[in-house]
């Protein structure tokens, strides 16, 4: 009962207060009920002469009363104006002024991609590494079984610092410089930037980026490469698309593929980022050459892996139908702020 | 490369043209069918009757065209610079719809009427040829749809992958697919014909060069046309019809992938054919007329008198065939991949021949390609026989034996193979088995397939025929070990978050830079260092990498100052070079942060205030402690670029982590940046370990209320708020738990000279209440103690 009573209270006493119409019979309730010879006064007083073990229930009820009755009190006052007061009616409160928005930060339309990519492949059980750009000759083409006299090794292709020094062409050498610091199993994916010596147009650019994985376990296979990237493919575009595995070469890896897609902007039929074919390549990969796994002292008979590397400029013009890669690097604000919240 | 399918078809049957596209595809050997587009209907033969300039228009002339309809010639103003009389032409008559929205109409021409159009190739869509009208064989007869009488066969379009120069020809795709699809060979070799050397003879200097060099002497030719059917396979592969003589050897090196060479033999001296190396300052003139100083790169073939050819790049001038030619010697030879590089490189000339004996041609292969080409020779010039036919050879080729073991399929396809299909494969790719047993296939691959020379070759062709389609998916094992990240990852990420969500833009910039500009800012500093240069830069403007993230964060300002705004907030986490590549390269990865104009209060806040250094201290203080977990420390100054005076050195703990300030005189002038703008600047190093770990335990909660006072102080401008903060703490003691500086203010009723700053702070003991007048106590000490620093109580 005494924690029925004080609700019945309140409830009636919002009613009444609601009902008002002028500021003298809202004082009226007021005093009646929180005066100090007030009603709710009046229990709140009592509280002390009742068994101790009800006092703190009675206490908060009644003094949760107060505080609505003095909300609703004062809310109702503000509305029917207090005199002198220049209170704005409900009328003339203009919602659609802007917001202070507080500033937000922006991250860059390529980091949204790798960050994507890179949250999938940790889910999936990838570790990240990383390695210097300016790289040995060795790591970046001896160790990843590109012969002496490979035509990619000459300096047409690569930028060069000194006779053995050059900007990485690629993250493979990250996967060398990993499997070198530690045992099998090895399961990582590699972002980063990798030079190539090209002139700036609309799809070429001398620094781009690049992300690799690599797995190295016993028993790793072609299958599981295959699964392993169909997975990715669902995480990355939220569906199951078309894929079609086709034959291709690199010299660290044996058998080498690429990896391509059904166009998502035509759903196969063809168009003109597809160049009508219905697929769009997304990555390279294969099963890690026995040389390069002897190279870094692992036993090819006992160990395999796979590997493959993605393009995420590639990947992000694709997404967002840039048309030219010289945007991602120019950092025109008009360009990346259209990109906020793509992720 | 273009293969016209009826080509192709003539060794192998093959499937519809989707589907022969997808399975080569699939394979490897990226291609598309392409088809011609038709000729449009309503274009037809017309004979062009008179030809003469139009009376208003210098380009243009107006033709006379009988068409074969039995009517008046038509009028057609055309612009072909080669519109001639008495030709017979293409000539789209009016309502001739091209398909793009542009139909033939009756219509003027400055005056002239134009009853139809004379087409180029390009405008039927044949080819890229639009230097004039396509003319067709005087005998054509009028009226005729041109395209009923130009049927362009299919091409395949295809690209090979760069270590299957055995697909770069139309036999060897024939023979791919063969492979894919189980169609057999349909055609035999061409029928050797015999002949002795006589007084040929051939030197090869170095086996490792050319491991293979062959000629036939052919005399008695006639030089002419070619048949229609080799002038019409060589337009559609892309080649020009010259002459037979010319067209056989490239005929050949389309089907057969093997460069050939015609010596004129009248031109050249002796019968002794050399291979070697230029030495000395030798001299020769290519067919195309340029001369060219040789060094030892390139490979020569000499005569009896010298150099005649750059071998397997490009013959020489003096040797060339001509329309007078009765008699060659023709070459086909193997050479080095590498040589030819080099030679190529070492001349400047890449040629058809040159790219295919860069991917390797092989030498087993010879023989075939002479044997075709004399055939096709002798074929279209009923005088000429074949006299003599030299061939060295001194170290055959011999196919490696490769093992594949059982066990490697399953272990790295993830699936069983059975015996038969392994060796279907191996039948289909021309590798030869030599034995099996329950261990393990040993095979030889056939002599073209340079690439395949160990087991994990085979692994890839059973496993590319099979069809990688076919192969089930897997996906193993979802957990690994914990492997420790680096440590820069971490950072870099945090560092990333952290700006983020201060409300700052990420930007990406080129990493690569001009190297006069970077170092006109760095000056050589230690930390802003000069940019590390390229031994090979494209271009001067990107010639070098940047020592520090500074100048490209500015250059990213002036981009958008041009264009939209000046009001930016930016930074970027990216990697920087110092150092020397003849010593030790130091790469650094480092986060900027540019302020500008409003800079964070750029967000539409309309009239927003101008940024200066103490929002970027602020933001640094934020973020360092949550990058560090250590608070951020300044001294006074800092290095070229940033403003002297007006810039300081950001510290953690007792170690120097980068520098912010506001932009020096050098990035303003580099960059066109007014003085009025603020622009203030921060870099830091994102290497630095940062020893002493700050320990995040748990402290008891104040039991106690504190008691706050506030104070503001007068002093002269000169004295620093560090000072008078650190004067404070000392004097007040260990109850003063807070001190924060609320107001700084200048101006009346203060002297010019004066500031007033005002501190709020608080109060608390941990054992017990204070008192009002204990409190009084310490504010009557600290500000006795601040009059030594000339300090009043506003
Ligand atoms: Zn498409």
């Amino acid at each position: 009962m005494a924690q029925v009573e004080p609700d019945r209270v309140l409830t009636e006493a919002l009613a009444e207060i609601e009902a008002t119409s002028d500021l003298t019979s809202l004082e009226a309730i007021r005093v009646r009920l929180l005066g100090r010879k007030g009603e709710v006064t009046a229990h709140l007083r009592a509280v002390s002469s009742l068994p101790k073990d009800e006092r703190p229930a009675a206490g908060q009820a009644w003094n949760r009363v107060r505080g609505g009755l003095e909300g609703a009190l004062e809310a109702r006052e503000a509305a029917l104006g207090s005199p002198g007061a220049d209170t704005p009616s409900d009328d003339d409160f203009d919602f659609s002024l802007p917001g202070r928005r507080p500033p937000e930060g922006l991250p860059h339309v390529l980091m949204q991609t790798l960050d994507r990519l890179v949250e999938i492949f940790r889910s999936l059980g990838f570790s990240v590494a990383d390695g210097p750009e300016v790289e040995t000759t060795h790591y970046n083409f001896t160790a990843l079984n590109i012969p002496e006299d490979h035509p990619t090794r000459d300096d047409h292709d690569s930028f060069f610092l000194a006779p053995d020094l050059l900007l990485r062409t690629q993250m493979s050498p990250v996967q060398i410089r990993t499997m070198e610091a530690q045992e099998p199993p090895v399961r990582v994916i590699s972002p980063g930037r990798v030079y190539r010596r090209d002139h700036f147009d609309a799809s070429h650019s001398p620094f781009f980026f690049q992300m690799e994985g690599l797995y190295v376990d016993t028993d790793v296979t072609l299958g599981d490469l295959k699964g392993t990237l169909r997975e990715f493919v669902r995480r990355f575009f939220g569906k199951e698309l078309g894929m079609r595995f086709r034959g291709s070469y690199f010299p660290f890896t044996e058998p080498s593929l690429e990896l391509d897609i059904s166009c998502t902007v035509c759903e196969g039929q063809g168009c003109a980022v597809c160049k009508q074919t219905g697929w769009v390549e997304i990555l390279g990969c294969g099963m890690v050459h026995p040389n390069v796994l002897r190279g870094v002292g692992y036993d090819p008979e006992v160990v395999s892996g796979y590997a493959f590397g993605m393009g995420p400029d590639r990947i992000t013009m694709l997404r967002h139908r840039i048309p030219d890669i010289r945007h991602l690097y120019e950092n025109d604000l008009r360009f990346l702020s259209q990109f906020r919240g793509a992720s | 490369m273009r293969v016209p399918l009826p080509w192709l078809e003539s060794f192998v049957e093959l499937p519809s043209d989707g589907e022969l596209a997808t399975r080569l595809t699939a394979a490897g050997l990226e291609c598309e069918v392409d088809a011609a587009p038709a000729v449009p209907d309503g274009v037809v033969t017309g004979r062009i009757l008179s030809c003469e300039k139009h009376p208003d228009a210098d380009r243009l002339s107006v033709c006379l065209v009988d068409v074969g309809d039995g009517g008046e010639p038509r009028s057609i103003v055309c612009g072909a610079p080669n519109a001639q009389a008495d030709r017979i032409g293409a000539c789209a008559l009016p309502g001739t719809d091209f398909g793009n929205g542009f139909v033939i109409a009756k219509r003027k021409l400055r005056g002239v009427p134009s009853e139809g159009m004379l087409c180029s190739e390009s405008e039927l869509g044949l080819s890229d040829d639009h230097d004039g009208i396509l003319f067709l064989p005087d005998d054509t007869p009028l009226g005729r749809p041109v395209g009923e009488i130009l049927t362009r066969p299919r091409v395949l379009v295809t690209e090979a992958l760069s270590n299957r120069g055995d697909w770069m020809s139309v036999r060897g795709v024939a023979r791919e697919v063969s492979a894919v699809t189980g169609a057999a060979w349909k055609q035999g070799e061409a029928r050797p014909v015999e002949a002795d050397a006589g007084a040929w003879r051939v030197e090869i200097d170095d086996p490792a060069d050319c491991p293979r060099y062959a000629g036939r002497v052919i005399e008695g030719l006639t030089v002419g046309d070619s048949p229609e059917w080799i002038a019409e396979r060589l337009t559609a592969a892309g080649v020009r019809p010259i002459s037979n003589l010319v067209d056989v050897t490239n005929y050949v090196l389309l089907e057969h992938g093997h460069p050939l060479h015609a010596f004129d033999l009248d031109k050249l001296t002796g019968t002794s054919i050399g291979v070697r190396r230029a030495r000395g300052r030798e001299a020769l003139t290519t067919l195309d007329g340029k001369a060219h100083e040789l060094t030892s790169d390139v490979l020569l073939i000499t005569d009896g008198s010298g150099p005649v050819a750059a071998g397997g790049v490009m013959g020489g001038e003096a040797t060339m065939v001509s329309e007078a030619t009765t008699r060659v010697f023709l070459e086909g030879a193997s050479f080095s991949p590498g040589r030819i590089r080099a030679g190529a490189r070492s001349l400047r000339l890449t040629t058809d021949a040159s790219a295919r004996f860069e991917r390797g041609v092989d030498p087993e292969g010879v023989p075939g390609a002479l044997d075709r080409a004399t055939e096709l020779l002798l074929e279209m010039c009923p005088g000429a026989r074949l006299t003599h036919a030299v061939d060295s050879y001194p170290e055959p080729a011999v196919a490696p034996r490769i093992a594949l073991r059982r066990r490697t399929l399953p272990r790295l396809l993830g699936m069983e193979f059975s015996d038969e299909d392994v060796l279907r494969i191996f039948v289909s790719l021309g590798i030869t088995l030599e034995s099996a047993d329950a261990e393990a296939w040993t095979v030889r691959p056939p002599s073209f397939r340079r690439d395949l020379l160990a087991e994990e070759d085979l692994v890839e062709e059973v496993a590319r025929i099979h069809g990688y389609d076919r192969i089930p998916e897997r996906m193993r094992g979802h957990t690994s070990r914990h492997v420790a990240e680096s440590p820069r990852i971490g950072r870099q990420a945090r560092s990333r978050r952290l700006l983020l969500s201060l409300g700052l833009v990420e930007t990406i910039t080129p990493s690569l830079v001009d190297r006069t500009r970077e170092n006109a800012h760095s000056q050589g500093g230690e930390f802003f260092r000069d940019s590390v240069p390229l031994r090979n830069p494209l271009s001067q403007d990107r010639d070098a990498l940047r020592g520090s993230l500074i100048p490209s964060l500015v250059q990213v300002l002036a981009t958008n100052r041009a264009r939209a705004t000046s009001d930016l907030a930016l930074f970027e986490v990216g990697r920087t070079w110092g150092g020397n590549p003849a010593g030790h390269v130091d790469e650094r990865l480092r986060a900027a942060i540019l302020l500008s104009g409003s800079g964070l209060d750029a967000s539409g806040s309309v009239g927003g205030k101008s940024c200066d250094f103490f929002d970027m201290r602020g933001l640094l203080e934020v973020y360092v402690e949550g990058l560090w977990g250590h608070p951020l420390r300044l001294e006074e100054g800092a290095p070229s670029p940033l403003k002297s005076g007006r810039s300081a050195s950001l510290f953690v703990q007792d170690q120097c982590v980068g520098f912010l300030g506001e932009a020096g005189a050098s990035l303003r002038t580099a960059f066109d940046l007014p003085n009025e703008l603020p622009v203030i600047l921060a870099e830091l190093d994102l290497e630095v370990e940062i020893e002493s770990a700050r320990s995040f335990e748990f402290a008891a909660l104040p039991r106690y209320p504190g008691v706050h006072r506030d104070l503001a102080f007068v002093v002269q401008k000169r004295v620093r708020h560090a000072d008078l903060a650190s004067a404070l703490t000392e004097a007040a003691g260990p109850l003063l738990v807070e001190s924060r500086l609320f107001d700084v203010y200048e101006g009346a009723p203060l002297a010019d000279t004066e500031k007033s700053l005002a501190f709020m702070l608080v109060f608390r003991s941990p054992e017990r209440s204070l008192t009002h007048e204990e409190v009084d106590e310490r504010v009557d000490a600290i500000v006795e103690h601040l009059k030594g620093l000339g300090a009043r109580i506003r």
